[in-house]
């Protein structure tokens, strides 16, 4: 099998499990009526470890999925997943994740990117949103979350195998 | 051609970025129609099974934690339910003769019979991922007999209230889209004055919802702590289901209509059972 096939393919597993949590488990770890999104920042360890084509293919596989869980918006959120996962796969080789600050940020830029990207996304497609104000709280809330969160998660993931940086790999 | 592939070749990470948005924005323009539901829905069949084993392993976990709460909750809903258990045996001698009346009315003036609903009870196995959209998944589907745009509602507090409607069904999962939601639009009433007015949700973490298109002399009939519920127009949802309780009034001058802030009967962050209205006559 192809190496970055299985790569991609073992990275939406791993991003299934996170939205699975996402959707049950984390419920009951709301803050204001905002949960953490998991899957997210597994997306951007997996886009700033392993570079674009994997961050924008799992990102736009990420949002077919959280479609799937949610029954609704399908397209919306795999534009918001692919565009974010492009992003941070820009940054592939040159953000070292090992230390505590450096997921700290990440995590909460990409929570705000979200926010901008669905925002926009809103507007253009003409899809209803929530009261400005509502919005602009829970992404904050949201922000915050993500970025407490995200240095133990990638503490996690840095131990699985095939995340582990590899110089050489080509897709 | 030669050219155009070492070009793909040379930009294959922009390129693909390209075709990704391009199908993304397809789906987003086509996701109401049939193309895009069918695929959801097998999408939401498949994954509803885990969904559903993650959701009752959470709520266990979840269970325990709140059993002690809970203790002191359900003694108090008990008391509150034997209080108005003790008003309704008082008043149901009057229903009797007065349905029996209206009955007898209704053939006369040769109106259609009321609409009966069979109530059919689902859990909530899991919740929307993102807080954009205000939506729950239920543990049954289309091989329980629920189909599309059925309204649903849920008792919390002793009261009944709606929940909103189903949106995606799949074989054994169906999501709901809750009032909360901005994109869900109920047509409504005042239930003492009769006012009429559209409610909208206005997001997952807003505390209430907002009613519009009222008449404004109706500023000076309403009173705070007024129940608004379902006026049954548009045939969705059926007549008389509470929705919530007026708590402020949104009123410019230059506005022809009023707006009023609803303060929802049902906590949907609380949501645990719901009850799909199925029409049976």
């Amino acid at each position: 099998m192809d190496k970055g096939f299985k790569l991609i393919m073992l990275s939406l597993l791993l991003l299934f499990i996170a939205l699975l949590l996402q959707s049950t488990f984390f419920e009951l770890l709301k803050i204001h009526n905002v949960k953490p999104d998991i899957s997210l920042i597994v997306l951007i360890f997996i886009a700033t470890r392993k570079g674009i084509m994997p961050g924008q293919v799992c990102g736009f596989f990420l949002g077919l999925l959280q479609a799937f869980f949610s029954g609704i918006a399908t397209g919306f959120f795999a534009l918001t997943k692919t565009i974010i996962g492009f992003v941070f796969g820009l940054t592939e080789g040159t953000i070292s994740v090992s230390f505590f600050i450096i997921p700290f940020l990440l995590a909460g830029a990409a929570t705000i990117m979200k926010g901008i990207i669905s925002g926009l996304v809103h507007i253009i497609f003409a899809i209803p949103a929530p009261d400005i104000w509502v919005f602009i709280l829970n992404v904050c809330i949201e922000t915050v979350y993500n970025a407490v969160l995200a240095p133990i998660i990638f503490l996690l993931l840095r131990n699985i195998r095939f995340l582990k940086p590899e110089k050489s790999e080509v897709y | 051609m030669l050219k155009f592939k070492g070009f793909i070749r040379k930009n294959k990470n922009i390129v693909t970025l390209f075709i990704l948005l391009i199908i993304s924005s397809c789906m987003i323009i086509f996701a109401k129609t049939d193309v895009m539901s069918a695929p959801n829905r097998i999408g939401m069949s498949f994954f509803a099974f885990f969904q559903n084993s993650t959701g009752s392993v959470a709520k266990w976990f979840s269970n325990i934690i709140n059993s002690i709460g809970k203790v002191e909750e359900l003694k108090q809903e008990l008391k509150q339910a034997e209080e108005e258990l003790l008003q309704y045996k008082r008043i149901s001698r009057d229903i009797i003769d007065l349905r029996k009346e209206n009955e007898e009315l209704k053939q006369e003036l040769e109106l259609l019979q009321d609409i009966d609903f069979e109530y059919i009870a689902a859990e909530i196995i899991a919740w929307n991922t993102e807080h954009n959209f205000s939506t729950v998944t239920i543990n049954k589907g289309q091989l329980s007999g629920i189909e599309k745009n059925m309204p649903v509602i849920a008792f919390q507090g002793g009261l009944q209230g709606l929940v909103g409607k189903i949106i995606s069904v799949g074989l054994n999962s169906a999501t709901i889209l809750t009032l909360a939601d901005a994109s869900s639009y109920v047509s409504s009433r005042f239930q003492d004055s009769d006012y009429v007015g559209l409610i909208n949700g206005r997001g997952v973490n807003s505390e209430y919802l907002l009613m519009s298109g009222v008449k404004k002399h109706a500023a000076s009939e309403i009173q705070y702590g007024d129940i608004i519920e379902s006026s049954g127009l548009g045939g969705l949802y059926p007549k008389g289901i509470a929705i919530g309780r007026y708590r402020k009034i949104q009123a410019k001058e230059y506005d022809t209509t009023l707006k009023f802030e609803i303060e929802p009967v049902i906590d949907f962050s609380r949501l645990e059972y719901v009850y799909i209205l199925k029409v049976t006559d």
